[in-house]
Parts: structure tokens; sequence; C-alpha cells
């Protein structure tokens, strides 16, 4: 008899909701052969995989896998076409109709079944629902893979000492979580969902020391999308405090801020690394000691780790003391927070500005005061442990050295600049010559009287006397050589007269009552002038040091040289 | 196979007739809930049989062609398999009841009715369907107050299935008489034996609205299961005869309760049928067991008829016990509440308003 429409669709309908009724392939198997089985009246149904090798997947009876002997039978007498017909029915001599259906992608199933022959609209109508169940037990596979690989997952993130995470990294350096694995309760003392919830609980339990550092390696990784690795500390420092190391790689190229890493608890190792780092830093330390500069070591979270004696007497900080602070302690307040975000950037990339030359910046001396030195940082790497070995210079003294350069460079310039001058007034002003002459010899060497004098054979007569303290200019005053024997005779035997104490000096001590005394003068400088073409033109230069004239006490006399 | 039938139902006669198939290695017991039998009275007079012993107790016996409300038929077996499984919960241990009824050439099944049916005719299918033939029927009372009506190795139990695995074949005549009318239905939600809505609307006003369309009557007028009692729910076969669903009752909600389960999504019809049809259907299941001879020398004529056929009969069910009487055999059997049977060729279900003639056939002597 002829299905109705509506016996079909119901045929098709509950067969699509057994399709539908799990994601196991076993259930929805089982589901539809059931369904075959009452509607079709079945006696045994299969579903086997594959389209070479037979597996059977689903059997009910269960014993109906015996099945298999037959369809083994039906490959051999396949005429070897890979291509199935969706539908094919074998009609048995005992009377049975087997029915056998290609699961397009998948494999067979195949109904037996006695009885009156199923009208063609039931198979016309079971084909469509023969390529769904196909590929519904396709996806079922894709979903069973996928379980079975989150199942193995899932296994491997809780054994594993490690704590799985998955997680999204701002530019900023703010973190959050998308997964944590069951570890991260044990590792981190921390619920796994608790951490999704509130990442920053996290950064929350490191040591104080370590927050920024981290924040800074995560968001330089973060913006540079590169893998990252770093070792904090999981405590306030003290006995429990445990290290942590915390490694990452960024997901595929269109994840943006995904990361996927692995932290660890390295405390033991840590132990290890330390008792090295200890021997490296004894064994720096024998080093260092041995040099004559000051030299100072830090480790790679910028404690000192090193300090000569050299550093002690530069910075006045016993080793006592100093050893185990942060570098910053040596630093003026002001560096600081640069001297930070500098280490920890350097940790996260490598960079530096300042390793491997010579920098000068003032350090900070256990009295308050700023000690200019030059800085010469090297990284160092001993015992697995990266090391940095900074040698500090004082500048004090070859600054000092450096602006009495400046000032005798300056002297000379005024020098220079005052026999321009000279030159200049003689060329325009020969009559101006005298006074301007004396006003720039007071002014260059700081001398409270200058004069310049005119020598005849027996008496020298005065051009210009300038007195720097009232600023007045005379002239005219005649010395007789028979009044002043021993200064003329010295006139005539020395080109230059210096007489630190005039008042003892053998050519200046005849003017002791007349002029010394009244004066006030203690010393006494007495050079030739010499005038080229007919002019007054000084060609000489003041001496340095050694000379015995005090300033606002000496007199000095020019003449005219020949 | 030796027989013996106590027409009082008291436990003294069923001493008589355990006495009377002494030497059997197993015995079928078909009781009438009437005696009032007990786990206390009873489970000692069954332990007296000294053998397995596996049945259970239903609205009604049936002995050469009367059935009775008190009374017991006692069937020795020369052999017997018997498990015993528990059907309150999913269906569990399978290796454990299934492994002694393996092979068995016929399985005789009888099951608490109050119990969900699916799970276990599934299981049952699963792990030995496609070999034996099935047969047997649902025990208890039709008040469906769930008490100790399956009898088993160990006594009276409540809430389980007895399944009894002999080598002995069985020819089956399995029919209804009802016939569909209308399009079918979809069943938009079932759970277990209830179904809770056809096409997304409470299942009993859409039945009822199907139903008093049909007969023109109200079961406002004439209460639910006079009218329900002529009007079953047919699950719809391709190629075979639809399975019955038969209404008990409407719970809270609109839920239609049925004698079986009936699955999420199907299809299912209303079915009518009247005197005359279910009379022509049990000389249609008569015809077919006798066609169906599976080898052996028959020994038995087993009925398991629905007892909803009976309250429809009425007086006349004498007559549908006299057509299923097979003639050189005797007949034994029980009024069920719900009846299973499956040849080796079609799927294991449970029926309902169906009668069930299996013609045992066996190489051995009659005991």
């Amino acid at each position: 008899m002829k299905p109705s429409a509506a016996q079909l669709s119901g045929l098709q309908y509950e067969l699509a909701m057994a399709l539908s009724s799990s994601l196991e392939l076993e259930p929805i198997l089982e589901a539809v052969l059931s369904v075959l089985l009452r509607q079709l009246d079945g006696r045994t149904a299969v579903v086997l995989a594959g389209d070479g090798a037979r597996t059977p997947l689903v059997a009910l009876p269960r014993a109906a896998a015996a099945m298999m002997t037959w369809l083994q039978a039906d490959e051999t007498r396949a005429d070897g076409s890979t291509e199935q017909p969706l539908h094919r029915l074998y009609l048995e001599p005992n009377g049975v109709e087997l029915h056998r259906f290609s699961l397009s992608g998948f494999g067979v199933l195949v109904l037996e079944r006695r009885g009156p022959p199923l009208p063609a609209e039931v198979m016309r109508a079971l084909e469509p629902l023969m390529e769904r169940l196909g590929r519904a037990a396709r996806a079922c596979l894709d979903h069973a893979t996928v379980r079975a690989s989150e199942a193995r997952f899932s296994e491997l993130a809780a054994t594993v000492p490690e704590v799985i995470f998955e997680c999204r990294l701002a530019a900023s350096g703010e973190l959050s979580f998308d997964y944590v694995s069951p570890r991260g309760d044990a590792v981190l003392g921390l619920d796994p969902a608790t951490l999704v919830e509130q990442p920053r609980a996290l950064v929350d339990r490191l040591h104080p020391d370590d927050r920024e550092g981290l924040v800074i390696a995560l968001g330089v990784a973060a913006s540079r999308r590169e893998s990252f690795e770093h070792r904090v500390r999981l405590g306030d420092g003290g006995p429990q405090t445990r290290w942590l190391r915390i490694a990452a790689n960024p997901r595929g190229p269109r994840e943006d801020d995904r990361f996927s890493g692995l932290m660890e608890d390295i405390s033991a190792q840590q132990q290890v690394a330390t008792a090295e780092r200890e021997a490296a830093r004894l064994r720096m330390s024998s080093l260092l000691g041995l040099a004559g500069d000051a030299m100072v070591g830090a480790d790679s979270s910028g404690r000192i780790t090193h300090w000569n004696r050299a550093a002690e007497a530069l910075l006045g900080y016993p080793a006592s003391t100093i050893l185990g602070e942060p570098l910053a302690q040596i630093m003026p307040e002001r560096m600081r927070a640069a001297h930070a975000a500098g280490m920890a950037r350097h940790m996260a990339t490598g960079e530096s500005g300042i390793l491997g030359r010579p920098v000068e910046l003032p350090a900070l001396h256990a009295d308050g005061r700023e000690v200019q030195v030059e800085l010469l940082v090297s990284r160092v790497e001993d015992g697995g442990e990266v090391f940095f070995i900074a040698v500090l210079r004082d500048l004090t003294e070859r600054l000092r050295a450096e602006r009495e350069r400046a000032r005798s460079v300056a002297e000379e310039q005024r020098f220079a600049s005052a026999l321009v001058e000279l030159g200049r007034v003689a060329l325009t002003d020969p009559v101006g010559l005298h006074g301007r002459l004396t006003s720039i010899v007071a002014a260059v060497l700081d001398i409270a009287r200058v004069s310049v004098w005119s020598l005849d054979p027996a008496s020298i007569t005065c051009l210009d006397l300038f007195e720097a303290v009232e600023g007045l200019h005379s002239a005219g005053l005649v010395l007789e050589e028979q009044a002043f024997r021993p200064y003329f005779a010295a006139l005539r035997e020395e080109s230059v007269i210096i007489a630190p104490d005039a008042r003892t000096h053998r050519a200046t001590s005849c003017f002791r009552e007349s002029y010394l005394e009244p004066f006030g003068i203690v010393s006494m400088l007495d050079v030739p002038v010499r005038t080229l073409a007919g002019r007054a033109c000084c060609a000489w230069r003041p001496r340095s040091g050694g000379t015995g004239v005090t300033p606002r006490s000496a007199s000095v006399s020019m003449r005219p040289g020949s | 196979m030796s027989i013996a039938f106590d027409p009082t139902g008291a436990l003294d006669g069923l001493r008589a007739a355990l006495d009377h198939v002494r030497g059997a290695r197993s015995v079928q017991i078909l009781a009438a809930i009437g005696n009032g039998w007990t786990p206390e009275t009873t489970d000692p007079v069954l332990a007296e049989a000294g053998v397995p012993v596996f049945g259970g107790l239903f609205p009604r016996v049936i002995f050469d062609g009367q059935s009775h409300d008190r009374g017991a038929v006692v069937i020795g077996h020369d052999e017997a398999r018997i498990a015993v499984i528990d059907c309150t919960g999913s269906i569990a241990h399978a290796d454990t009841w299934a492994l002694p009824l393996r092979g068995s050439r016929t399985i005789i099944i009888y099951l608490d009715a109050t119990c969900p049916t699916g799970p276990l005719t599934s299981s049952l299918f699963r792990e030995l369907g496609a070999g034996p033939t099935w047969l047997g029927g649902g025990a208890g009372a039709l008040d469906f107050v769930r008490q100790p009506v399956v009898i088993t190795p160990s006594g009276l139990r409540a809430g389980v299935a007895v399944l009894a695995g002999l080598d002995a074949t069985a020819s089956l005549g399995v029919t209804h008489g009802w016939r569909a009318f209308g399009e079918p239905m979809l069943v938009s939600e079932a759970r277990g034996n209830d179904i809770v809505s056809l096409v997304w609307r409470p299942a009993y006003e859409a039945y009822r609205e199907a139903v008093e369309a049909h007969s023109g009557r109200s079961f406002e007028a004439e209460g639910f299961f006079a009218l329900a009692s002529t009007y079953p729910l047919m699950l719809e076969r391709f190629g075979a005869e639809g399975v019955v669903r038969d209404p008990l009752a409407v719970l809270p909600g609109g839920v239609l309760r049925c004698a079986g389960e009936v699955p999420s999504h199907a299809g299912i019809c209303i079915a009518h049928g009247d005197v005359a049809g279910m009379l022509a259907a049990a000389r249609a299941a008569r015809e077919r067991a006798a066609a169906d001879r599976s080898g052996g020398t028959p020994r038995l004529a087993l009925t398991l008829d629905c007892i909803s056929r009976a309250l429809l009969l009425g007086d006349r069910l004498p007559e549908e016990l006299e057509i299923l009487r097979v003639p050189g055999l005797a007949q034994v059997g029980a009024l069920t509440i719900g009846e299973v049977a499956s040849t080796r060729d079609s799927f294991l279900q449970i029926h309902n308003k169906t009668t069930v003639l299996a013609v045992i056939a066996s190489d051995k002597a009659p005991g």
C-alpha cells in the first residue's frame, strides 16, 4: 500500500530528530537504527565506518555484528567501482531484504528485514536522511576528535607542574586571563576562576619590587607582539616567598593581543641559582677588591651585590650597610625613577643606554652631598646569573683642574684683549697711550698703582701715574739719579726689577721713606716698555707667580725701553 | 511439558498443581491477581517446588477456552534458563542477565506492568534480539498500583521482569484488529509511557477532539475509559501492522498515559475497532501461528490476550478464546496488561490490545 505523504513526513521527521538527538556518534546511530527498526519492522541494523575495511560502530541487536561476513561478501561482489549508489537492495533466497545505504564520506548502514517489500517511496524518503546521517556522523567524529584533544589537554594541564594560561596583554601592560589551568591553585595559591575574573590578583601577590618590572615587560611584549620571559617573586620576601617564571608567546597573527604560556614555580631552581650566585658574588668580590677604582656590582633585580673598598672611600657607605640595598640608594632622588625604568626595560628587552660607555653623573655620598663620577657599566654573566659591574671614577680633581685651565685661558684672553686695545690706542690716540697703559695694567694685574716713566741718562720723568683705588691719573714727577742711585744702577744692570719686598730690595729700598711707606707700597715690579717706530708699544707679558706682587699694595713702574 | 490448573487460587491448590508437574526442571505459573497472593504466604509454597519458577499475577488466567479471575495455571518445562531484571530505572548489568539467555530459541517474559517498558525492550533487543522468539506480557492489577506480581525464582517481586529462555520453539500469531483512521499526528513530546503533547497541543485535548469527531460521542458523557477503550492510539509501521498503544488515563496537564512506551517525534494515529474486527484478528493470529511452524512437536498453545480486549469483548470473550484454541493442544494463558511479541524476524516491542498466540513446540516428549 502506498504510504501517505504524512506518513513519509512522519518517518523523516522522526529520523531527523534522532539525528539531532545528541552530539555523540553512538547515541545518534543507535537512535536512528531504533527508529528504522521500529518503523520498518526491521530485524537487525548496523552502521559500519569506512569504505574499505568495514568497522562496525553500532549494531542492533549487538549480535548483528555478525552481518560483517555478509558485508565482506558484498564488498567482494562489488564491481570495483568506488561510486556506490545511495541505496541498494539485496533480496536473499530466504526472503530477507538487505537494504544497504551509503553514508556519504562515512560508511554504510545496512538494515535487514523480512515481510512485505517496502514501497519505493519509503526508500526515496530515506535517501536524503542517509545523506544527513553521513554528515552528522562525520561531524560527530570531528567533535569526538576535538573532545579527545580537549580531554588530553585537560589531563595534561592537570598533571604538568606548570600553570598553563591564555591571556590578553594590553600595550599598557594590563593583563587579563582567558584560561588558567587547574594547577594555578597549587602554584599561585589562586583559584583559576578567580584569576580569570580578577587578573590583578596575580600582580597583587607579587613582591612589591617586582610588580612594575612585570608590567613593563608585559607592555613591551604586547606592543611588539613578541615572546617574553620574566621571573618574579610571589610573596612579601619572607620565608614563604617563592619564585615564579612567567613565559608566554603571542598567538596567531590574527589574534591581536592574545598570548599563551606557562607559569612555573622555580623556587627550587632559584635556590640553586642563589647558591651559585653567591659563589659568583664571592668570586667577583675578590676580583673587585683588587681593583683600585671604585667598583659596584648589582644583580638583575638592581640589588647591590659587590662593593669594594675604593667605592667605600668614594661614596662613604660601608660594605656592611650597602650590600643588598637597591642601587637607587646611591643615586640622587631625582634619578631613581629613570633608573628603575631603564633597568626593567633592559631586563625585558636587552636594550640599554649606558652599557659599555662612560657616563658622567652625580652619585649620592653617604653624607648627602653629590659626588660627580664617571660611570662605566658592564654586563657580566657568571654562574648563570646576570650581574652589572660599574666602575666609578671621582671627577672632583679633574673638574677642578679643568676649571683652573678655563680660568687661565680666560685671563690670557683678557691680556690678549688688553694688548689689542693698547695697540689700537697707540695707533689712534698716541697722546692718551700712557694713561690707557696704566689703567689696563692696573685692571689686568689688579694692582693699586701703575706708572709709566721716561728714562733719561740721570733722571726719570713720570709720564702717567694711575691710582686704581681713587681712579686718578697724574704726571710730571721727576726722580734724579743722585737721590736714588741704587735704583738707577739697577736700571742699567737689569732689564726687569722684581722687588717683592720693596723696602728691603737693594734697588728700591732707597724709596722707603719718600715713597714706599707714605703710600703703603710693599712690592714693586719695574719692567721696560719698548717703543716701535717711535711709538709707545707695549710688548711685555706679565710674569705669573713668583713676583711677590701683592694686589692692592704693589707699584709697577714701566719705563720706555730702548 | 506438563500442565496443571487450579481454579481455586488457594495456596493449597497451588501446592497440588506444583505436585502435578513435579519432575519438571522449571515451572511457569500464570495466576490471577484475584488470588490475593502475597510474598509472605506464597514464597514458601513457591520454594517448595524445588525448581526455578517464573510467571506472574494477571487480571485473569486462561485455561481451555475460559478466563478465570481466580486460579492458577502451572506448566512444567523440561528446561528453562531464568533471569530477573530490575525495571525500575535504567537497565543495567546486561552481561549478567543476558548471558544465561543467549542461544535460547524462545524467551518468555513477564514484567511488572507499572514499570516503563522502553528501556527494557531496548536493552533486550540490543542484547538478545534477532535470535529468539519473544512472547510475554505485563502482570499486575488494573488499578496500576505497584505490588509484587512477578513470580521469580526468589519469590513474588515488584518492579522486575522475569525472563525464561527455552530451547523449545514458538510459532507466533500476533494481531490486534484495530484500524487507524486519519493522518498520523506528531508526538511532539513524550516521556516513557506518557504522551505529553500531540502536535504541540496537550495530548488529551488533541486526542479527544479527534475521537469525538470520529465517533460523535463524548468523553464527558460516557467517561474516559468507555470511549478510549474503543479508540486506541497506533504507532504506524511501514510493511507491518501498526503497534497499538492503549490510553489508560488522563493525567494533569492533559497528559495521556499509555500501556507501553511512546517515542517522542514519532507519528501516531488514532485507531478504531469493533467486536467483529477483534474476532477476525484472533482468527488471523491462530492462522499465523499455525503457519509459522518452526519445527518440533507442538506441545502447548500459550495465549496472551490483552485485558482491554476482554473488556471490550465482554461476554464474547469466550468466543475469542475459542477461536484461539489450537486443536489437540492444551490452551493456557492470561489476560495481560500489554503484550510482548516478536518473531525472530521483527523488532521487539510492547503491544497493547493485541492477541498473542504462541504454539510451543519441542522435540522432547511431554513430561
